[in-house]
């Protein structure tokens, strides 16, 4: 199973690596709707976390759109 | 909200007329928001001063502010109202963003667990506060975060640093976190000073995200998460059987039949003191000319016995300019607890009776299936790069959960909607 996982990650890697996006072609990746943060509000957040028993995922860190 | 956690789901009352009046509140709410600032948009719509929409955006700093009012409500005679706003500013070109949140939780319980106590429906406020911050103008960000939430029996104090990198010309990005929470348990009408106890927790979180074209990202991350503490509630009455009786109690088990069946002793619940949490997340992003694919897988376990997995879809499709439909679909899986029973049972030795030493009533730790399919209605009252931006956004969302294993209660029906105002100008 972690070889699979590792095998994984390491694909992922080598295909960014493989592709390269200029500048001018990240349109797209800068919609808003193309963010890594959570798309619900704090108080469904707040549902989930009381009537879940698992937690995590929530670390988020939106790249490729060439904004900060 | 530790007594909100205890509550869970009765069939008792219809919750629709509570809902329905949330919402009207709710509706009422974010357009008198709307209204107190619609002047700025006519004056700004009279002079043509939005830029077109293929522009850049102005530069300078934001000013961002956001309300929201959700109601949540569900057949287990459980209701929340959170009205909670949000300010803050930016400045996109500097690196640099702060802001601040504030919400309230009014929450209304008259739940099974409460009525199989004898006890009548009560309610109880949340005070939320928080404040974030970042900074990067560069490769390297950080950024942090700290929150204070206050209920009459429960403190939580946290707070948090997230530094990130982008690297190879950002292809890619790397995130890290900590974050430590302190949390003081009591009992509604006791001082902290006669009973308490405290719970920490260290949250540690890794991750790292890929463009692997022009319209589309993945993220993959993993987060480990130590606590330290006992979480048990004090409110919390665990009942007990004779193990020739458990096996006659079936899960969804009417309070009359608990009642009927059970021994004498009730204890509290007593849950381990310490926990170790562990999750792994992918997350796939694809943009198309006119719509967003978001695809999420999350698979947890953790030291209690715990195995999850949540799975999550979400479909943003650009109906105009301004208008954006978002139906999302989101199943969670969960197994129990190692020490879960749905009747939990005593041995008795030399007359004399012994309880388990862990025991709950908390069907958030049994096995559970909660399927929720919610729709986003995002509507811009501004174009995407004028100066000042709003926009009203409505989500409605259901959610059917089935306890598979639990006592009196076998499934739960909820409605959760929020509505929600933002602006920002520059």
């Amino acid at each position: 199973m972690m070889k699979k996982v590792a095998r994984a990650i390491v694909l992922l890697v080598a295909a960014a690596g493989c592709t390269r996006v200029a500048p001018y072609q990240r349109g797209r990746l800068a919609h808003p709707s193309m963010t890594q943060s959570s798309v619900v509000g704090p108080g469904e957040q707040h549902v989930r976390a009381v009537q879940e028993g698992a937690v995590g995922g929530s670390l988020d860190a939106t790249s490729g759109c060439g904004c900060n | 909200m530790q007594r909100a956690a205890a509550a869970a789901t009765d069939r008792l009352g219809d919750p629709r007329p509570r809902a329905l009046r949330a919402f009207a509140i709710s509706l009422a709410f974010v357009f008198a928001l709307a209204a107190s600032i619609h002047p700025a948009i006519a004056a700004e719509d009279a002079e043509g001063s939005a830029a077109p929409s293929g522009g850049a955006p102005p530069a300078g700093t934001t000013v961002e502010a956001s309300a929201e009012l959700s109601t949540y409500t569900d057949t287990d005679n459980v209701t929340v109202v959170a009205p909670n706003a949000r300010a803050g500013m930016r400045d996109d070109a500097e690196g640099w963003a702060l802001g601040a949140r504030y919400l309230v939780d009014v929450v209304s319980a008259a739940s099974v667990d409460i009525v199989s106590t004898a006890s009548s429906r009560w309610r109880e406020v949340r005070h939320a506060v928080s404040v974030d911050g970042a900074y990067g103008p560069g490769d390297l960000r950080g950024a942090g975060s700290a929150s204070v939430s206050v209920e009459p029996d429960y403190l939580s104090i946290s707070g948090g640093l997230s530094p990130s990198w982008k690297l190879d010309d950002d292809h890619v990005t790397l995130a890290i976190s900590y974050a430590l929470g302190h949390d003081t348990i009591g009992r509604a009408g006791t001082p902290f000073s006669v009973f308490h106890r405290t719970l920490v927790r260290h949250q540690m979180s890794a991750g790292a995200s890929f463009v692997l074209s022009p319209s589309s990202i993945v993220w993959l991350g993993a987060d480990v998460v130590v606590e330290r503490g006992d979480p048990s509630k004090p409110y919390r009455y665990v009942p007990m059987f004779d193990a020739q009786v458990a096996p006659q109690i079936p899960s969804g088990a009417h309070v009359a039949l608990v009642n009927a069946l059970r021994r004498d002793e009730r204890p509290l619940e007593q849950l381990p003191t310490e926990r170790e949490r562990y999750a792994v997340t992918g997350r796939g992003l694809h943009r198309s000319s006119w719509a967003t694919l978001r695809i999420e897988e999350r698979l947890y376990m953790d030291s209690w016995g715990q195995l999850a997995t949540t799975t999550e879809g979400r479909y943003a499709m650009d109906l105009s300019d301004r208008t954006t439909l978002s139906p999302d679909l989101r199943l969670h899986l969960q197994s129990g607890a190692s020490f879960w029973q749905r009747a939990p049972t005593v041995t008795e030795t030399d007359g004399a009776v012994v309880v388990p030493r862990l025991r709950t009533g908390d069907r958030e730790l049994g096995p559970l299936a909660i399927l929720t399919v919610g729709m986003d209605l995002r509507v811009a009252l501004t174009p995407r790069l004028a100066a000042v931006r709003t926009a009203l956004i409505l989500r409605a969302a259901g959610m059917h959960t089935s306890f598979t294993d639990a006592l009196f209660i076998s499934r739960r029906q909820a409605l959760f909607t929020a509505l929600a105002f933002e602006g920002a100008f520059q």
